[in-house]
């Protein structure tokens, strides 16, 4: 039968705690915010804003990356899957190491306590080798030619790298080993924003915009060069940045940047007012958003990258401090909210009913979760967005505390409507409704 | 020999899967069932194997569709 692994599922207890706990990254990003005091938005490398961009790309995003990467690569791309419970297990591990690592990471960050951040970071980076273990299996072994496959492939390549880099800034913050600089956490935060985030965003969109809109015979025309020019020029702009590079080379770097950055939102932007799916839902609205944030950003980030912290009306590291608002929460937040409602909601009813499907009623995914309280998370990041760009830009606390207060309540209503998903019981109505004499509700979709 | 054909095509999942599976149980020895898909229904395939249904996948030009029938009794 086309030589297909008929059991290409990944077990629900590995995949699904990535998945939902992954939110509350958003969540302790957004206290971290809270507890910023008024020089908190001076620059982007501030204790409280570093706590908040750990918790929200090393927290909320990594890890649902990783479930989303773990569940997707076997079951869409071709990847052989894991079956065993000790990989199972070692999933689980990974997960609660990389959590906890995180939540330490940020905490330290806020109070500025490196032996506490060495231990955060030590246990993080424990998670990812672990989970780097378990998913290079699958995504050796995938089939798919696509720039998903070789943009996932390159971005887990740098997230060790990423990963390896950090623990490394975070022993010398601890031991002294070399100078921390402005540079050097800049290179890092490159790396990982662009290497590991870009890569990854940007690649699985080419897959799942297609197949959540359903676009038929169109191919974009940058896909085949994004993925390698984005690892590329990760690469370059670590190797730059750490050595603290002048002006004019930052500014022709980060103009290179925003220019695979709008390759690729052409590229999107085609493949979703091509989609035939035209329904006006959460996803379509967390993908338009996406666009708006991040087109932005890429308007920001050459001026961000040179304007010195003197200029008006914008300082230049105000305007980086916006332009990383526009693009981690914004941009990638809301791709990653639209996608979770998607992938989530199908895995826990893909655990929970297939079994059964077919012989007996089922509800549909939109059952599993509110609407109402899916898009509360979504206009919650949003405007947590929104605020927080304004806080930068104006260097208002007020408008700062809004976002952490908007990003704290989203994580925590998204962590609560994900797991929900593999908790309900829609099939109870159902019974009571059939029992009462009024037929079963049609699943809702 | 009956062919029955499902157009899965532009649904959400997993309405293609809840499709196929209510369908299986009208499906009798040298019946078979064609569905028209979207993408290849990977996660399908274990629940057609654990009910005793064998399937085929092709992808050519008139779009993914998938070929089911019941296994031949030994």
């Amino acid at each position: 039968m086309n030589g297909i692994e008929p059991g290409a599922v990944p077990p629900a207890r590995a995949v699904a705690p990535f998945l939902v706990t992954a939110p509350l990254g958003l969540t302790i990003a957004g206290i971290a915010l809270l507890a910023a005091e008024p020089r908190a938005l001076g620059h982007p490398t501030t204790p409280p804003l570093l706590a908040a961009v750990h918790g929200v790309v090393l927290g909320w995003m990594t890890l649902s990356i990783m479930g989303a990467t773990l569940q997707l690569v076997p079951s869409v791309l071709g990847g052989q899957p894991f079956h065993s419970r000790v990989h199972s297990g070692a999933a689980l591990v990974a997960c609660l190491l990389h959590s906890s690592g995180v939540t330490l990471m940020v905490a330290a960050f806020a109070g500025w306590r490196l032996p506490l951040l060495a231990s955060g970071a030590t246990l993080a980076v424990a998670g990812i080798v672990g989970y780097l273990l378990i998913v290079a299996r699958s995504l050796t072994t995938a089939r798919s030619r696509g720039p998903d496959l070789t943009s996932l492939r390159l971005a887990h390549i740098l997230l060790g790298a990423v990963a390896a880099a950090g623990l490394a800034l975070a022993l010398s913050l601890r031991f002294g080993w070399f100078g921390v600089t402005s540079g050097t956490v800049a290179a890092h935060a490159h790396l990982g924003i662009v290497g590991w985030l870009g890569l990854a965003v940007t690649g699985v969109t080419y897959r799942l915009l297609p197949m959540f809109g359903i676009v038929r015979g169109m191919e974009p025309r940058f896909a085949g060069v994004v993925p390698g020019v984005l690892a590329a020029a990760a690469a370059g702009a670590f190797l730059i940045y750490a050595v603290d590079p002048p002006p004019v080379a930052r500014l022709l770097l980060e103009t290179a940047l925003a220019l695979v950055g709008v390759a690729w939102l052409s590229d999107a932007v085609r493949l979703y007012r091509r989609r035939l799916r035209r329904r006006a839902d959460l996803y379509s609205r967390a993908t338009l958003l996406s666009f708006g944030f991040l087109t932005a950003a890429l308007l920001l980030a050459p001026a961000a990258a040179v304007l010195p912290a003197d200029a008006h009306p914008f300082p230049g590291p105000a305007l980086q401090v916006a332009c990383g608002f526009l693009l981690l929460p914004g941009w990638a937040g809301a791709t990653l909210i639209g996608n979770s409602y998607k992938i989530v909601p199908f895995i826990a009813w893909y655990h929970r009913y297939s079994g059964v499907a077919g012989t007996r009623w089922t509800p549909g995914t939109a059952d599993l979760y509110s609407s109402r309280l899916a898009h509360a998370v979504l206009f919650l990041v949003a405007g947590g967005v929104v605020s927080g760009t304004a806080a930068a830009l104006g260097s208002s606390l007020v408008a700062l505390r809004l976002a952490g207060t908007s990003f704290a309540t989203a994580g925590l209503v998204a962590c609560g409507t994900l797991a929900g998903t593999f908790l309900v019981r829609p099939e109870r109505r159902a019974a009571r409704l059939s029992a009462g004499g009024t037929a079963a509700p049609a699943p809702r979709r | 020999m009956m062919q029955l054909i499902i157009d899965n095509r532009g649904l959400e999942p997993p309405q293609p899967m809840v499709r196929i599976l209510e369908a299986l149980a009208a499906l009798r020895e040298g019946d078979e069932i064609v569905a028209l898909m979207d993408r290849e229904p990977r996660l399908l395939y274990r629940e057609l194997e654990r009910r005793g249904f064998q399937w085929e996948f092709s992808d050519g030009d008139d779009g993914p569709r998938v070929r089911i029938w019941r296994e031949a009794h030994p």
